[in-house]
């Protein structure tokens, strides 16, 4: 009888020789799951391996984005503060008084 | 190459910042919004200069605050306004372009000139550095008069016996005088009685005008207006020697002012007299011929010439020299009224000017302006009642000479836009001798126009008009506007409307204003009456044209609440745009050729239309309109025939009130009682509202001609009542005297409804009753049976015989009585 048991358990682990078991972590995070505190110090943590050569691509197309997105408005406020130390004319209409740069940004915005 | 980077340095020193940036970037400018770029420009220079002179000391300092902010605000009168606002006028002030807006806050300019009037150099900079001084100290309250202190202080560091210490002593004399301290205003004009080097002519006159007015309020009319005569005669002699010597050729505007200024010396002994301003015609056309008619004042001295008096005054208005003679002038002018009425003591007016929602007005410029100076634009350098509103929007002027007055109100484009001040032409200030006037001004938010609006395109039958209702409004009045090549065509097209909208049928909109029958806008382009300009012609009619519209609103008493048009200066402020086009119809060949400018062709092709179809109302419309336009030119009385033919068939076809209107005033003016009858009848029964107190009146010098006196007394009474420019009470009077009523009686009426228009001021009727009065004590039974004779003679319409007689041989106050009865309406 034990002998047979053992004859069982020697092709048993014969069979299961090439198998290795690789999933402790695992079953530990399943019974024993980590706090959400340590996997965010885990994530602050972490170590990052940025290539410099994307870094300094990445930055590249950055700073040109807001380049161009901002452009016209940098030059936009320009003229905008000159335009207000302009004159700015005055005219009477439908019995009104407007500034002639607001009326005419009215009636376009309805005529159109 | 490679970084390796933990994750908590990266978010530390790179993610973190860049965030923030981003949201500085998003987040500022609309966090920005109440700094407009322009204010934050101004901040941002207030703060470089503050810092460039806290920098400075010494005498460096005072070039500084004297470069930078005594000269640059010197250039103009402090009392200088973007928008002048009022009853009978209103004016817009642009900034010019290489002015200069300081920066500075009114804290800052205080504190600056304040220091500049203790430390700066004792020379002209000071002076003006004082009056500006004085008027922060004004705008700020004035508190434990500073004001008073700072001249004073000021006048201790120059030179006693100078110029410049006169001149501040009496700017302190006149801010006493105006403050109704008169005692100190007395002992200040004591104390600048001295002779000094420089512009003593000029100081001369100021302190002269001073003591007229302070003579005036101590009941001393009678020797202000000697003092103020002599005074302006001097000043006058002065400048013609002056001239004289400068210009020995002798241009002479002063010389002939000189000479004229002898014939007012003569009025004050002429007494009660002469006509003052009652002969009228000198509106102004005074301006064009200037020489030759002041040369005939000087002439006329000779025979006495009261009657030549109010046009002289009128006339050296326009010819004085500097704003210290138009002061002198407009001082004299007030001050010979007031001796003929016998006013003894000056007036006071205080008040508050505030928004409707209760935020006082600061820094607002009130104008009390005399009515005989209305006729010009407010000149800050020679008003005499001038102030500035405190932090409260608080105002008071004291030492006031009785008589009619307006205010004008001065406000920067930011305190006017979007508000209003409801006044009307006919809002007049009867100060009183020895009262005290309170006079609070709110100004109302602007009313918004709801439909149509905005360019909106309409067609179909009529147009439904829509607006913001306004608490208390009692009833609204719709005006329509055709504008053309900068020209505006207004009309009232519906009065007391009482609910907030209205559906006006497009005929209605068609027949808006009724028929000009004597002046029409011209266009350039074709000669004589095809100048007349095509829209003023077709109005309404024409599809290609853009139409706007306003609403006033009105109280039950029938002053205005606020209104839809004024300053509309903000993108929040602009509201709905009160434009629209109206495309009904469609233009007819014959209309085509008017908006073309044919218009001789234009009239054949509607006499065409019409004859081939008597129901075509537009086109007879559109006939007798060319017809009337035709005749304003060619006075042709077959041309006006015709047209009112055509009026009787159109009146008949398109029963419309200004149609029947039209039709009555024609008949009033050819006495033909029954047709006049007839269309007035029809016209009060067409008009959408109670008969006004213009249609009253006409009625009344109807019914008056007709020698219905009882019902004509009575229509005119009603009119007096309701309107407020009582501009037909010379009819009224007239019909008083024709049925026999005394002159004390009708010198109430006059008094009770003072007339005011450009020619005449409100005393006018009154000092004409009060001479008849005169002139009846000489000889009672005489007089009144010429009086009977010549109302006789008016009430028949015998006009030429009248105005011969009236014209001839020595003038009366009968004369002119009935010359001024003429003139009425």
């Amino acid at each position: 009888m034990d002998n047979g048991r053992e004859t069982i358990r020697q092709r048993l682990e014969d069979e299961l020789a090439h198998v290795t078991f690789s999933g402790h972590s695992r079953v530990l995070e399943q019974t024993h799951p980590p706090t959400f505190r340590a996997r965010l110090a885990a994530l602050w943590n972490k170590e990052l391996e940025i290539p410099l050569g994307t870094l300094g691509a990445a930055a590249a197309v950055l700073t040109t984005g807001v380049l161009l997105f901002y452009a016209p408005q940098i030059t936009v406020k320009q003229q905008q503060s000159i335009q207000v130390q302009e004159r700015r004319e005055l005219i009477e209409t439908g019995g009104n008084t407007y500034w002639k740069d607001l009326y005419e940004q009215a009636v376009k915005q309805h005529e159109n | 190459m490679k970084i390796r980077i933990k994750v908590k340095h990266l978010v530390l020193f790179l993610l973190l910042p860049l965030t923030l940036l981003a949201v500085f970037v998003f987040i500022r400018p609309s966090a920005g919004t109440d700094l407009s770029p322009a204010q934050q420009a101004s901040a941002d220079a207030r703060t470089v200069l503050l810092q460039k002179l806290a920098a400075s000391s010494g005498s460096a300092r005072m070039q500084l605050i004297r470069e930078k902010v005594v000269e640059p605000a010197n250039v103009h009168s402090a009392y200088r306004f973007n928008v002048y606002a009022g009853g009978s006028m209103s004016q817009v002030n642009q900034i010019g372009e290489d002015e200069e807006v300081s920066p500075l806050l009114p804290a800052d300019r205080i504190k600056l000139l304040e220091e500049y009037v203790q430390e700066g150099p004792a020379d002209y900079s000071l002076q003006n550095a004082v009056k500006q001084l004085v008027y922060e100290y004004d705008a700020a309250g004035n508190a434990g008069d500073q004001a008073d202190q700072a001249i004073a202080a000021a006048a201790q560091r120059v030179s006693s016996k100078s110029s410049a210490a006169r001149e501040l002593t009496l700017l302190r004399a006149e801010r006493a005088l105006n403050a109704g301290r008169f005692v100190q205003a007395g002992q200040l004009l004591e104390q600048a009685e001295f002779s000094v080097q420089y512009n003593e002519s000029e100081l001369d006159a100021r302190a002269a005008w001073l003591q007229g007015r302070l003579l005036f309020t101590q009941g001393k009319g009678r020797e202000a207006l000697t003092l103020v005569n002599s005074a302006l005669e001097e000043y006058r002699k002065i400048w013609a020697e002056r001239d004289a010597a400068l210009n020995p050729a002798g241009s002479g505007s002063q010389q002939n002012a000189s000479g004229a200024g002898g014939v007012d010396g003569g009025d004050v002994d002429g007494g009660g007299t002469d006509g003052g301003g009652t002969d009228g015609g000198s509106k102004d056309g005074g301006n064009t011929d200037s020489g030759g008619s002041d040369g005939g004042g000087t002439g006329s001295s000779a025979d006495g010439g009261g009657n030549n008096s109010g046009n002289n005054a009128a006339e050296q208005v326009y010819h004085a020299s500097s704003s210290t003679e138009e002061q002198l002038v407009a001082l004299q002018t007030a001050l010979r009224e007031a001796v003929k009425l016998g006013f003894n003591a000056p007036a006071t007016l205080s008040g508050t000017l505030t928004k409707s929602d209760g935020t006082p007005v600061a820094r607002a410029g009130i104008f009390l302006r005399a009515e005989s100076e209305l006729y010009h634009s407010v000149q800050s350098d020679s008003e005499p009642y001038q102030i500035v509103t405190d932090a409260e929007g608080r105002f008071q002027f004291s030492g006031v000479i009785p008589g009619f007055y307006q205010i004008q109100l001065g406000f920067s484009f930011e305190q006017i836009d979007g508000w209003t001040w409801p006044v009307q032409p006919d809002d007049w200030i009867e100060l009183q001798a020895g009262s005290s006037v309170t006079h609070d001004i709110t100004l109302q938010p602007l009313l918004e126009l709801q439909s149509p609006v905005n360019s909106q395109v309409l067609t179909g039958d009529a147009v439904q008009f829509k607006w913001e209702a306004v608490d208390g409004a009692a009833y609204y009045n719709l005006s329509t506007t055709v504008e053309e090549k900068g020209s505006f065509f207004s009309y009232v097209t519906r009065q007391r409307i009482t609910d907030n909208q209205v559906e006006i049928p497009v005929t209605e909109l068609y027949n808006s204003g009724g028929f000009s029958t004597s002046s029409f806008s011209t266009v350039e382009g074709g000669e004589g009456w095809q100048s007349v300009s095509p829209a003023s012609l077709l109005g309404f009619a024409n599809p290609d044209s853009r139409f706007s519209w306003s609403i006033d609103a009105y109280d039950a008493q029938g002053h205005v609440i606020t209104r839809s048009n004024g300053y509309r200066l903000k993108e929040e402020t602009v509201g709905n745009l009160p434009f629209f086009y109206l495309k009904s119809r469609t233009m007819t060949a014959a209309d085509k050729l008017v908006a073309d400018q044919k218009l001789e062709e234009a009239l054949e092709a509607y006499r065409n239309d019409y004859a081939g179809n008597p129901q075509d109302d537009h086109a007879l419309k559109m006939l007798i309109h060319l017809l009337f336009a035709k005749h304003s030119y060619s006075r042709d009385a077959g041309t006006m025939d015709e047209a009112m033919t055509l009026l009787v068939k159109l009146v008949e076809l398109r029963p419309d009130a200004n149609f029947a209107f039209n039709l009555a005033d024609y008949y009033l003016g050819r006495s033909d009682w029954s047709s006049y009858n007839k269309y007035h009848a029809l016209y009060l029964e067409l008009s959408s509202h109670e008969p006004d107190s213009y249609d009253r009146s006409q009625n009344g010098v109807a019914l008056m001609y007709q020698g219905r006196l009882d019902e004509a007394r009575e229509q005119l009474a009603l009119a007096m009542e309701a309107d407020p420019s009582h501009r037909f009470i010379g009819s009224y009077l007239a019909a008083e005297l024709a049925a026999g009523q005394p002159l004390e009686s009708v010198l109430e009426l006059a008094k009770r409804y003072p007339q005011h228009s450009f020619s005449q001021g409100g005393y006018s009727w009154p000092l004409l009753i009060m001479e008849l009065q005169a002139e009846r004590a000489e000889a009672p039974a005489a007089f009144d049976k010429l009086l009977a004779e010549k109302l006789d003679a008016y009430l028949s319409r015998q006009d030429e015989a009248l105005e011969q007689w009236a014209g001839e041989a020595t003038p009366t106050a009968l004369k002119r009585f009935i010359k001024a009865v003429l003139e009425v309406g």
